[in-house]
């Protein structure tokens, strides 16, 4: 009953944050096939801050949940991140592809950080439905998201479940990306007002959690300029940088 | 008056009557032959010549044969004489002074021995030729002006064989320079030995000793813009011992590339030359020589081109002030478009933003405002600005550059936001001046729908809404619009806001480019939201699509246009210019004057001036009788005795390649013709009394008598007694 009206509440939130303010971007978590209650909503947040300390983009701090219904297509970028069983409906995922395909990018991060938990499964059990036969792939290393701000050598998070991020590819760029090394968790702020962190970061301690803030930026960064750091205006520069 | 004797069959011998006969006969005679074989020689002959004879008479019989008495008359054969009378045969020679027509008809004037001994022997005929073939009296011979730039000597050479019986044209006579414009010289000897006719070639010899000549031009016509494209011709010398050759190419009055050759004399060389068009559309190119001391014919130191100069990449700018969805989207719609070579500078941090790392650690890249602005800006075809605010990044004099870029042709685009508002439109800066709207009011921060601004739905920016699964009706909404006090007067509003007509989309032409505010951020919602209802997200990038190609000048894009029907005349022929005056909503425009100039495009003199109405130059208009050159027509809106717009476009009027390329008359060819057909060739100063052909004759038959001997009592007794004879010596001979 608690988890129904809290779903009514996420959809009406959802239709009113339709309206943006201008170039402020805002960020929404889906609420589909069971997700969406119980995520890192700390970790966003903090992270949204880190990103407008840092960064020129400007992100409403508040966060919305938007149901997968013609309403998620106001919405370019959307979160997933949940610690159970997700199961999307014959519909979501219809629409899901077609948000994908029409430009939508989704970032899942998996707060368990352990790779083959219930929602890691889930995840690439229910992707696949979407694009079927088409499966996650690593994201090497090389690629622009490792470079769409900082200059990022290795993937980081809360854990280090993965070495690497995975991704899906639609048209050219990657629609959905996925961790599965917590990154909101790494970013995450405690609540208790003494501005220190929710949770430990191993094993790399705060070093490993500023490269998982870094790796959040540059994932933001990506959806918002795409392969813009692959224009041949920067490859001089980056080359440079990257060789010392 | 002579007469002649045959015999005439004049029965019914159908076709098969004489086959029957015939096979008949030759059975009769195989079998008699078999039937007489035990016979001694003699006696077989005997028998066979009777019944020969008696097959014969059985033909004459059924023929009705007759003896045929005809009287007939003997005339002369024809003798064609051909003058050449192309413009080339106006070319006049450095030593008598006389053009070669004259010294033709000097010829026939002053050589009475040939003009007599043509007329004892043949009947001549008279044609002139040039591009087409017609009869020529020579009382009116020495009236001809050689103006027709075309000579097609094998149609000549064809209407006249075709107009005689090969036994009533004894020669062809050709007075010619032998400068064909048709082809005629790569098929000259295969086609003179199956002529038939012997034909004399009489060449009025050359009118320069020294001459600099470009020929030969191969130009495909189409060129990509930014892409090397490369002519070649040739370039032949006479008359001096070397020369140094100084080859330039031009599009209008640039130049574009100089080259000087060193060429001996009689020598042809092929150039080759290379540029890159900066601009599409047609223009037209020169390659040039001077005309050097001695040279006395010039009309061959130029050759003319129009090329066509396609856009093949879009060279697009775009700078954003900071990451959005309008940036995201616009990224992808660019670089998903072949044809748009995109660069773009995005402010990803300011100097407010801290981001925790030595530079080395970022991806990031100093701002080139000076490669930007003060150097690479005019090599773009269109410059887009995304919500930007030009102060923290660019010197505020460097703005005049994208004025400057505005002014000569380029496309530019500003596209809203905050930082738009918060730059209040460049005021102040010497960008304002291109920007179509004056700031004013606060901007709106909440949902609104579009549509096309009242009359503006033909203009081409609005291409894309016309399709026909687009419901205008139901287009996405958007979240924020600038706001705009009012529009200059030099653009106009496209698209407003559905309920309150405020200006979204505005666009005018300025100098000679083309902007377009966007007064809006959330455009990027004609993309993806359409995808909501189950609609192609196509919108949004088939709306830049267009919006490129309307920016940066595309062919057919503008509202004010003139063109030549086609990119060459030939002289003589009317050239037909096409215009379309629409307004700046693209409607057509009824009211207002024109002014049409068309200059010399060498010497910038005016050859001809037109004033019309607007409706009336809409209609298309034609300017008669230009002399051979390159032109530039200039098309001017005339409102209260301004100048209003100018649109250029050029042409070039050229007769056939081939017939003014060379002052020297094209004598090996003559001579090929000649000996192919079994005549001769001549110069017209050579001594000719007489040409080596015999008089032929033509017989006139004047009258016929006939008398029929089938139906003669003799003929019939000779039957009887051939009959008779035939069987007394069979029976004599023992035979059945």
């Amino acid at each position: 009953m608690k988890k129904k009206s809290i779903v009514i509440f996420a959809v009406i939130i959802a239709f009113s944050g339709a309206v943006h303010s201008m170039d402020i971007i805002s960020w929404a978590k889906i609420s589909a096939g069971g997700a969406g209650t119980d995520s890192r909503d700390a970790g966003i947040k903090s992270l949204i801050v880190e990103i407008m300390k840092r960064t020129n983009i400007d992100i409403d701090p508040e966060i919305r949940l938007v149901q997968v219904n013609p309403a998620l297509f106001s919405f370019p970028f959307v979160t997933l991140s949940y610690n159970s069983d997700l199961r999307f409906t014959a519909l979501e995922i219809k629409i899901l592809r077609d948000y994908l395909l029409a430009g939508g990018t989704i970032f899942i991060d998996n707060p368990g950080g352990v790779r083959g938990n219930v929602f890691d499964l889930a995840v690439r059990r229910e992707f696949n439905k979407i694009f079927s036969g088409v499966s996650f792939e690593a994201i090497p290393i090389s690629d622009v998201i490792y470079k769409s701000f900082y200059l990022i050598k290795f993937v980081s998070g809360r854990v280090i479940a993965q070495p690497y991020l995975d991704g899906i590819r639609v048209g050219g760029r990657y629609a959905v990306i996925y961790s599965l090394n917590d990154i909101f968790g790494a970013c995450a702020k405690s609540s208790d007002g003494g501005g220190g962190w929710e949770f430990d970061v191993v094993p790399g301690g705060e070093g490993q959690r500023e490269h998982a803030i870094r790796l959040a930026v540059n994932i933001i960064m990506y959806v918002l300029t795409l392969d813009y750091k692959e224009d041949m205006v920067h490859k001089p520069f980056i080359l440079r940088r990257e060789s010392k | 008056m002579f007469e002649q004797t045959g015999l005439s069959l004049d029965g019914y011998m159908e076709l098969w009557r004489i086959i029957a006969i015939v096979t008949g006969g030759t059975i009769y005679i195989f079998f008699s032959y078999r039937g007489l074989r035990l016979l001694k020689v003699g006696r077989i002959s005997v028998l066979f010549f009777l019944r020969t004879v008696l097959l014969l008479i059985m033909i004459l019989l059924i023929g009705e044969a007759a003896i045929k008495v005809q009287s007939y008359s003997k005339e002369k054969a024809k003798i064609a004489i051909l003058v050449d009378s192309s413009k080339s045969m106006g070319m006049r020679s450095s030593d008598s002074g006389r053009t070669r027509l004259e010294a033709v008809m000097d010829f026939f004037k002053g050589n009475s021995e040939f003009m007599q001994w043509m007329g004892n022997n043949f009947l001549p005929e008279y044609y002139r030729v040039d591009s087409e073939t017609k009869e020529l009296s020579l009382d009116n011979a020495s009236g001809i002006v050689p103006l027709v730039s075309g000579t097609d000597l094998k149609g000549a050479l064809d209407y006249v064989r075709a107009r005689h019986s090969p036994e009533d044209l004894s020669a062809v006579v050709l007075f010619s320079d032998g400068l064909d414009t048709e082809g005629m010289k790569e098929t000259v000897s295969s086609y003179g030995m199956k002529y038939g006719v012997p034909v004399f070639t009489i060449s009025p010899g050359s009118s320069a000793k020294k001459d600099v000549a470009l020929l030969d031009l191969k130009s495909s016509g189409f060129a990509i813009v930014g892409e090397n494209y490369h002519v070649e011709f040739d370039i032949t010398m006479n008359g001096w011992k070397t020369l140094n050759v100084t080859v330039s190419l031009r599009n209008e009055s640039t130049a574009l590339l100089t080259r000087t050759v060193k060429i001996k004399d009689g020598e042809t060389q092929r150039l080759k030359f290379e540029f890159n068009p900066q601009k599409g559309g047609k223009a037209v190119y020169t390659i040039e020589v001077p005309v050097y001391d001695g040279e006395e014919f010039s009309e061959n130191n130029r050759l003319t081109f129009v090329l066509t100069s396609i856009v093949n990449t879009l060279r697009v700018m775009l700078l954003s002030g900071k990451p959005s969805w309008e940036l995201r989207f616009l990224r992808e719609a660019m670089k998903s478009n072949p044809w748009v070579d995109l660069v773009n500078f995005n402010i990803l941090r300011t100097t407010v933003d801290f981001v925790n790392v030595p530079e080395r650690e970022l991806s990031l890249i100093p701002f080139p405002a000076d490669e930007i602005f003060q150097k690479g800006l005019d090599s773009f075809d269109v410059f887009i600005i995304l919500n930007f605010e030009t102060e923290q990044f660019v010197p505020s004099s460097y703005l005049g550059k994208v004025v400057d870029f505005v002014k000569n042709g380029g496309g530019f685009a500003i596209i809203g936001g905050s930082l738009l508002s918060r730059s209040r439109y460049y005021a102040g800066t010497p960008m304002e001046e291109v920007v179509p709207v004056f700031p004013g009011g606060g901007d709106y921060k909440g949902e609104f729908g579009i549509k096309p601004a009242p009359g503006a739905f033909l203009h081409p920016l609005l291409a894309p809404f016309r399709e026909e699964d687009i419901h205008l009706e139901n287009l996405p909404k958007m979240d924020f619009l600038n706001a705009a006090s009012s529009i200059k007067k030099w653009a106009v509003p496209v698209i407003v806001s559905s309920a309150d007509n405020k200006p979204v989309i505005v666009a005018g032409s300025y100098g000679k480019g083309r902007i377009m505010t966007v007064l809006s951020d959330s455009l990027w919602r004609l993309g993806i939201n359409m995808a909501a209802d189950g609609r192609d997200p196509k919108l949004f990038n088939s709306f830049w699509r267009n919006a490129l190609n309307w920016l940066s000048g595309a062919r057919g894009m503008d509202n004010f246009i003139v063109e030549p029907e086609s990119d060459e005349f030939m002289p003589g022929n009317p050239v037909r210019l096409r215009l379309n005056v629409l307004d700046r909503l693209y409607r057509p425009v009824k009211n207002g004057e024109m002014k049409i100039i068309i200059k010399d495009a060498v010497n910038e003199k005016i050859m001809k001036e037109k004033i019309l109405s607007v409706e009336e130059a809409n209609n298309g208009v034609i300017i008669e009788s230009l002399p051979e050159g390159t032109y530039r027509v200039a098309a001017e809106i005339i409102k209260n005795g301004r100048t209003e717009e100018t649109r250029t476009a050029g042409f070039i009027v050229r007769g056939k390649a081939g017939e003014m390329d060379s002052p020297f008359s094209d004598e090996e060819f003559l001579k090929n013709l000649a000996e192919s057909t079994g005549g001769s060739f001549y110069r017209i100063q050579d001594k000719i009394n007489r040409l080596p052909v015999k008089p032929g004759f033509i017989k006139k038959i004047t009258g016929e008598k006939k008398k029929r001997i089938w139906n003669h009592r003799l003929f019939y007794f000779s039957t009887i007694i051939i009959l008779s004879a035939e069987w007394f010596l069979r029976r004599r001979w023992r035979l059945g």
